[in-house]
């Protein structure tokens, strides 16, 4: 999956051998360059000393040949003179002598060709020297038309003796038959010459002998060394007025002469520079190889990383499933255990026991309670944690859902002697769109905890419905529980809302609770768009505030004043006003008296009472001497009622014995109107009683029990014997569709796990026929004994209504049917709802 | 059943209601075919068969008041699903052990 990182780096390689050729190239040409300079130089020095070297010689030949010029000249003159030849002989002879180089003067005569040849020697012996007419004679005869002498190079004689003609321009001039000789050996004499040193001297006349060699001593390594380089050669011509003389200085040399040190240090330098740029060229490859290799081990290190998160998401992800899936079976794993726990508690409790054991069992089963509900929070939680709460969007009634709230817990106020009132606003819409059991789950966590926290004086919640401020906005429902219990410190006001957070970890100890329940709420709330914190307020206690905006579908039912006097008797003041405020809101013109005394007297001959509401404390005396006091003091008699904090005792049987209705308190709006509307007698508290488990089979419904298992069909049976259900079995999925097709229910209890076809597509495939069909849908009630939330709404969306978790307890399905009972009578299709809601408290419970 | 009914073990007094009374006996005596059963099945290894038995057993014990068997029925297809068949046959023991010891007590 993962490239090795030797295989990036081998396709990645840069083209090095191209880096190292330039680098060699130039290198080497940088070298090659600087040892031709050093070559130069060195040669160049060699030229410079050999050019010294030469300079005497040169000076030496120089100096001599101006002096046999200059002798020559004088001689010419003393021969035109015409001085004798004896004394020119003996000039000659000095001269001679003073003179190496110069061998003598000559005159020469012409033969008859016109050669030369016919020459003397002027400085032979006197007597050889002609006279002057003869010299002139001689002269003479030389033929005008030619230009020169024709000489020949002089024969015999010694060595390098050279004849060196004298011309003049003018003809018959003597000059033009006189000669020179000079020793050519001897014009070089004196001068230091190295052994190894050429010399060629040369001279050269107008005349006719040209170009003569005077001195020739060749190099001697000349011929030797064939790959020698070319010699140094200096050569310098002397000029005078007849003649020149060229003497050429040459010196072989070899390289082994020259200055080795520079020419190494150059080798040297030129080296270096090519090693330095290899070194570059090197450390650039070794750069782009490191590149390479550290982009390799990067994307690497990515791919890891990127492998290593997506595990880890992977891992979060099992994780969560299967905390979610721990819980679920934690919480059936427990739950079952725990309602044959409960279940046991209630049998005991139906036999004799004693009132310690009663005391014990009733522990016990308060324990038990507790643990279901902490249980359920718990879940809840893990529900919202996992984003899986499921928001509904049904139309409902606000006050209902409010007034409901205090009603469940209007027993366990009572029990604690703390007085529950419900403040809710006329303004409350008739109808809104929200998801009702959401809203009721934070009421009763809010009255639960209010009340928890109570221990004398009362609880009040508060609704009121603020209007919308702009088209965009929604109507706000605002809502609070204000309690006179021990408060929250300040400081505590925002961690109630934490986890397992309560204001004092010793309230723990006292009051019990999973800390949970506000924290749930709060989250409730904020999902369902809304608001949820904590005040307190100046009188003590604590107060709960929420605000949820809701789309109101009817508006407030407005109520005319119908003008109905109504007395109401009642101590608490709290409740007293808000009392005071729905019976007013109702049309009611309504007089308060905190006690019989001061109601007594409200009543007068022009205001009396159509109707009497006392309100009584749960510790307060027998309300009836007073009631019936009160009541004969007014012309018509009125209609009476007591409003108890619960249903117990002898009370409501006395009360109905008197004549007297009863109702509990805080009172619904159903019952203040039924009481404000006239001539009606129903007593109230008949409504408010639990409704029979079993319902008088006036009319018989169908019911379809598919369940594979023998057990479970013959419990059903057995537990639903007497009832209204007439029932008919199907062995598994296929065979209740199959019994669909043919018939109609109006129930299916339908077991999820079953061989051939289970609960799933069986549901399916029924509500597929239902549609095809268009008959009315039957009620499909799921059964199942996987207590996982997953399995709980894929029933749901298989099409199911609701579900009863198994095993199957006798009260549980009794209850469960008796409400659909009621669902069916009303309307077969509406409330599905509420069955799944009810259905899903009595299986937790 | 190795060990006959009510020797020396301490009988489970289990409260069931009257109407089911008819029913208690057919109930138990298939849990005691279902312990063979179970048996048979974790020497094949048929895990599914034995997590088949188990949901049963789970979905049906509380019902007729045997919470034990619903517990042990629980316990039972998770241990299959695991494919823990000592765990399987532990608790088939225990099933065994309570079925023994079962006495329904109707009120």
């Amino acid at each position: 999956m993962l490239t090795p990182p030797g295989d990036v780096l081998k396709d990645r390689s840069p083209p090095v051998a191209l880096y190292y050729a330039t680098a060699l190239f130039l290198g080497l040409a940088f070298t090659l360059s600087l040892l031709v300079l050093a070559w130069n130089a060195a040669q160049g020095e060699q030229a410079r000393a050999f050019a010294r070297e030469t300079l005497a010689p040169q000076e030496r030949l120089g100096n001599r040949l101006r002096e046999l010029d200059r002798q020559l000249g004088q001689f010419i003159t003393l021969v035109q003179q015409g001085i004798p030849s004896a004394v020119l002989a003996r000039l000659c002879e000095q001269a001679r002598t003073r003179e190496p180089a110069l061998d003598g003067f000559a005159l020469v005569a012409p033969d008859a060709g016109g050669n030369a040849n016919g020459s003397q020697n002027l400085c032979g012996a006197a007597h050889d020297w002609p006279t002057r007419e003869a010299l002139l004679g001689a002269v003479a005869a030389f033929p005008e038309s030619q230009d020169a002498f024709p000489l020949r190079a002089p024969s015999g004689g010694e060595g390098h003796q050279l004849v060196l003609a004298q011309h003049c321009p003018m003809p018959g001039s003597v000059e033009r038959a006189l000669m020179m000789r000079i020793k050519g050996t001897a014009l070089l004499q004196g001068v230091p010459l190295p052994p190894g040193l050429g010399v060629r001297l040369e001279i050269e006349s107008r005349g006719p002998l040209g170009r003569v060699t005077l001195l020739a001593r060749e190099l001697p390594a000349r011929a030797r060394a064939p790959w020698a380089p070319s010699p140094l050669v200096n050569s310098r011509l002397s000029e005078f007025t007849n003649y020149a003389v060229r003497l050429e200085l040459s010196r072989a040399w070899t390289p082994a002469q020259l200055d080795f040190g520079m020419l190494a240090s150059a080798a040297i330098l030129g080296l270096g520079v090519t090693l330095l740029m290899l070194a570059l060229a090197r450390a650039r490859e070794l750069r782009i190889r490191e590149l390479a290799l550290r982009n390799a081990v990067i994307e690497v290190q990515v791919a890891q990383q990127t492998q290593e998160l997506a595990a880890a998401r992977d891992e979060a992800l099992v994780a969560a499933r299967a905390k979610s899936d721990f819980l679920a079976r934690m919480s059936h794993e427990i739950r079952t255990p725990l309602n044959a726990i409960l279940g046991s508690m209630e049998a005991l409790m139906d036999t004799q026991t004693t009132p310690a054991q009663s005391h014990l069992i009733r522990m016990c089963e308060r324990a038990g309670q507790g643990l279901l509900v902490l249980i359920n929070d718990v879940l809840d939680l893990a529900k919202i944690e996992a984003g899986q709460l499921l928001l509904e969007k049904v139309e409902f009634s606000p006050r209902d859902v409010l007034e409901e709230a205090a009603v469940m817990h209007t027993l366990a106020a009572a029990g604690k002697g703390i007085e529950l009132v419900t403040d809710l606003s006329a303004s409350l819409p008739e109808a809104c769109q929200g998801d009702p059991v959401r809203l009721r789950q934070v009421l009763l966590n809010l009255l639960g905890n209010a009340i928890k926290f109570t221990h004398e004086g009362e609880v009040v919640l508060k609704a009121w419905m603020e209007e919308a401020s702009g088209t965009p906005e929604l109507p706000v429902l605002h809502f609070e529980v204000r309690d006179t219990g021990i408060g929250i410190p300040p400081e505590k006001l925002e961690s109630v809302f934490e986890r397992f957070a309560q204001a004092d970890s010793s309230t723990t100890r006292r009051y019990g609770g999973t800390g949970l329940g506000l924290a749930i709420s709060r989250e409730l709330m904020e999902g369902m768009g809304g608001r949820l914190w904590a005040e307190n307020p100046a009188q003590g206690g604590c107060c709960l505030k929420g605000s949820l905006p809701l789309q109101a579908m009817t508006r407030a039912q407005g109520w005319a004043a119908s003008g109905r006097r109504v007395l109401l008797v009642e101590a608490g003041t709290s409740q007293r006003e808000s009392m005071k405020r729905a019976l007013e809101s109702l049309g009611a013109d309504v007089r308060v008296g905190a006690d019989d005394v001061s109601a007594a007297g409200q009543i007068s001959a022009s205001w009396h009472p159509a109707l009497i509401v006392w309100g009584l404390k749960h510790d307060a005396t027998d309300p009836l001497t007073a009631l019936d006091t009160l009541a004969r003091g007014c012309p018509a008699p009125p209609r009476l009622v007591v409003l108890l904090p619960a249903l117990s005792g002898d009370l409501p049987a006395r009360c109905a014995a008197a004549g007297v209705e009863v109702g509990i308190k805080p009172p619904r709006r159903e019952s203040l109107l039924s009481w404000l509307e006239a001539g009606a007698t129903m007593p109230d508290a008949a409504t408010l009683l639990p409704p029979p488990a079993a319902r008088p089979a006036s009319a018989r419904r169908s019911l379809l029990l598919v369940e594979d298992n023998d057990d479970n069909r013959q419990l059903v049976h057995v537990f639903l014997r007497g009832q209204c259900w007439d029932i008919t079995d199907a062995v598994d999925g296929l065979e209740a569709v199959r019994l669909c097709t043919e018939h109609s229910f109006d129930l299916v209890l339908m077991d999820i796990q079953m061989p051939r076809m289970d609960g799933h597509a069986a549901t399916h495939e029924i509500r597929q026929l239902e549609r095809a069909s268009g008959r009315p849908p039957a009620r499909i009630i799921a059964l199942t004994a996987h207590a996982l939330p997953e399995e709980h709404e894929r029933i749901l969306i298989a099409g199911c209504d609701g579900y009863l978790t198994k095993p199957l307890k006798k009260k549980t399905l009794l209850d469960f049917l008796a409400a659909e009972l009621t669902n069916l009578r009303m309307d077969p299709t509406s409330l599905a709802k509420d069955a799944t809601v009810q259905a899903d408290i009595l299986g937790h419970g | 059943m190795n060990v006959a009914p009510g020797t020396h073990r301490t009988p489970i007094l289990v409260e069931v209601e009257r109407e089911l009374a008819e029913l208690i006996p057919g109930f138990l005596a298939n849990r005691v075919n279902d312990v063979a059963s179970l048996r048979a099945l974790v020497s094949r290894n048929d895990l599914q068969s034995i997590c088949r038995i188990a949901h049963s057993m789970k979905g049906s014990g509380g019902g007729y008041g045997f919470d034990a068997i619903t517990r042990l029925g629980g316990e039972m297809e998770q241990a299959a699903r695991s494919g823990d068949t000592t765990k399987v046959l532990a608790l088939t023991d225990e099933l065994e052990d309570f079925l023994v010891r079962v006495r329904p007590v109707f009120p």
